[in-house]
C-alpha cells in the first residue's frame, strides 16, 4: 500500500507562480472596458492642455512675469472671453487626472503586499486632483476681475505657481510607481522595469520648477525653458507614455482572464 | 575592456566557456551594463543636459562680448581641480567594479570609498568656488552668464549628490561576497550613473570655463 497521493487536476500552482495575495487581489478580475475608459480619460486631460490652455487661454508661450501690471491687464482684457472659456474647459477636464490615476494605483496595489505605497499614492493623487482643479480657477478669477490690474497680475501668477510650483506631489507619485515596480512581489511582472527608471527620470526633470520664485527672467522664470517648457513637456509626455503602457497591461490581463 | 559579469548567486545560462554548446545554439547576447531600462534614465538625463547646453550656447551667441568678459571672472583652477577629482573618481569606480567582479572585496570597498571621497571633495570645492563668486557680487541675478553658470553647475551638483547616495549603496553591496542578479545590476547601473555625472561635468567645464 502506498501513501503517495495521486496527481489531480485541482492541484495548486507551483509556489513560484502563486500570487502573494488572497481574495479579490489574487483573482484580480478587472473590467477591461471600464479600466480602458479610465485610462483614456487621461487623454482628455492632455487634450484640454492643447485646446483650453494653449489655444483659448493663449498661455503658450506664457505671458512674461516681467510684464507690468498694466501690460498684463491689457493682455487679459484683450483675450477675456477666450480665457474664460479655456479656463472652464481646463477646470472640467483636468480633474480626469484622478480617474486616469485610479488603474495605475490598482496595479501598484497588486505589486505590493501591505498597501503602503498605495496609501501614499491615493493621498497624493487626491491632493493633486484638488490642486489641478484650482489652477484654472485662479485664471478664471483673473479674467473675471479684468478691471483691477493688481488682482489680474496676482491671479495670473497664482495660476502659474499652482500649475508648476506644485510639482513635488506629482513627482512623488512617479517615485512611488518606480518603487512599486522595483519591489514588485507578484510572480509575473505587471509593469516593465524600464518604466521605473523612466518614472525616476520624469520626476527629476520637474525639479527646476522649484526655483521659479527666485527669477522673473531666464530659464527658471515661469515662462522659461526649464521651469515651463521642460516641466510641461516632461509631465504630459509622461501621461502619454503611462497611458500606452497601462493599455498594454490591461490587454495582458484581459488575455489572462480569458484563459481562466 | 572585457565586460565580465559580476559573480551572482543565480547561475547563468547553460553552455558558455566550459559547457558543450550545440552548434545551432543562439549567439550569446551582448551584456548591457546595469539593465536595459536604466539607460532610459541615463539617456533621458543626458538629453535634458544637451538641451540646456544648447540653450546656453544660444544665449552666448546673443551676447558674445559679455560671456567672454564674465568667463574671465571664473577661476579655472576651481574647474580644473574639480575635473581632475571627477576623472579620478571615475577611475576609482572602474577599479572598484573590476574588484567586485574578481571578488576582491577589500579593494572594491577601498576604491568605491576613494571615489566617494573625490565626490565629497568636488562638492566642497564647488562650495568654495560659489562662495568666492558670491563675495565678488557675481550671483544668478547679475547677468545671463552667471545665471546659466549657477543653474548649470547647481543642477550638476544636485546630480553629484544623488550619485553619492548611489555610491553609498554600491559600497554597502561591495561588502557581500556574492550578489543577487538584481544587486549586481544595481552595482553596474550605479557606476554607470557616476560616469554620466563625470561626463556631464567634462562638457560643462569645457563650455563654461574654456570655450571662447
Amino acid at each position: 500500500m502506498t501513501t503517495e497521493a495521486l496527481p489531480t487536476a485541482t492541484q495548486p500552482p507551483p509556489a513560484h507562480t502563486r500570487s502573494p495575495h488572497g481574495g479579490w487581489l489574487a483573482e484580480f478580475r478587472i473590467d477591461p472596458r471600464l479600466m480602458r475608459l479610465f485610462v483614456y480619460s487621461g487623454l482628455l486631460n492632455v487634450a484640454a492642455v492643447g485646446i483650453g490652455f494653449a489655444l483659448l487661454m493663449h498661455m503658450v508661450p506664457p505671458p512674461s512675469p516681467t510684464w507690468s501690471k498694466m501690460q498684463t491687464l491689457h493682455w487679459v482684457q484683450q483675450h477675456r472671453t477666450s480665457i474664460l472659456i479655456g479656463a472652464l474647459i481646463c477646470t472640467f477636464f483636468w480633474c480626469f487626472f484622478v480617474t486616469w490615476m485610479a488603474p495605475i494605483l490598482l496595479y501598484i496595489r497588486r505589486m505590493e503586499r501591505t498597501p503602503l505605497l498605495t496609501t501614499a499614492g491615493v493621498l497624493l493623487v487626491a491632493g493633486g486632483g484638488a490642486v489641478i482643479t484650482m489652477i484654472a480657477v485662479a485664471w478664471t478669477i483673473m479674467a473675471f476681475r479684468a478691471e483691477d490690474a493688481t488682482t489680474v497680475q496676482t491671479f495670473l501668477d497664482l495660476g502659474f505657481f499652482l500649475f508648476l510650483y506644485t510639482w513635488p506631489g506629482f513627482a512623488l507619485v512617479m517615485v512611488i510607481i518606480a518603487i512599486a515596480i522595483f519591489q514588485n512581489v507578484h510572480p509575473t511582472p505587471i509593469l516593465p522595469r524600464w518604466l521605473a527608471y523612466y518614472n525616476l527620470f520624469a520626476a527629476m526633470a520637474m525639479a527646476p520648477a522649484s526655483f521659479m520664485g527666485l527669477f522673473k527672467t531666464g530659464p527658471l522664470a515661469y515662462d522659461g525653458v526649464l521651469s515651463f517648457w521642460l516641466v510641461c513637456i516632461d509631465f504630459f509626455t509622461w501621461m502619454i507614455v503611462m497611458t500606452i503602457v497601462m493599455l498594454k497591461a490591461i490587454r495582458k490581463d484581459e488575455q489572462r482572464l480569458q484563459q481562466i | 575592456m572585457e565586460a565580465r559579469p559580476i559573480p551572482t548567486t543565480i547561475p547563468g545560462p547553460a553552455g558558455g566557456r566550459n559547457g558543450a554548446a550545440p552548434d545551432d545554439a543562439p549567439p550569446q547576447r551582448r551584456h548591457v551594463p546595469g539593465e536595459p531600462g536604466l539607460w532610459v534614465l541615463l539617456l533621458g538625463e543626458m538629453t535634458v543636459f544637451a538641451v540646456l547646453f544648447g540653450v546656453f550656447m544660444h544665449s552666448r551667441n546673443e551676447q558674445p562680448a559679455l560671456y567672454a568678459q564674465q568667463q574671465l571672472e571664473l577661476h579655472r583652477n576651481f574647474g580644473g581641480i574639480n575635473t581632475l577629482l571627477l576623472l579620478t573618481s571615475s577611475l576609482a569606480v572602474v577599479i572598484g567594479l573590476h574588484a567586485i567582479r574578481r571578488q576582491l572585496p577589500r579593494l572594491a570597498r577601498a576604491s568605491i570609498a576613494a571615489a566617494m571621497l573625490c565626490g565629497a571633495a568636488f562638492l566642497a570645492n564647488k562650495y568654495l568656488e560659489w562662495s568666492s563668486l558670491l563675495n565678488h557680487h557675481h550671483n544668478p541675478h547679475g547677468d545671463n552668464f552667471f545665471l546659466y553658470f549657477f543653474v548649470l553647475t547647481g543642477l550638476h551638483a544636485f546630480h553629484v549628490l544623488i550619485g553619492m547616495g548611489v555610491l553609498t549603496a554600491v559600497l554597502m553591496l561591495a561588502r557581500k561576497p556574492l550578489l543577487s542578479k538584481t544587486q549586481s545590476a544595481f552595482v553596474e547601473g550605479g557606476t554607470c550613473f557616476w560616469h554620466m555625472v563625470d561626463l556631464l561635468w567634462v562638457v560643462l567645464f569645457a563650455l563654461l570655463y574654456l570655450v571662447h
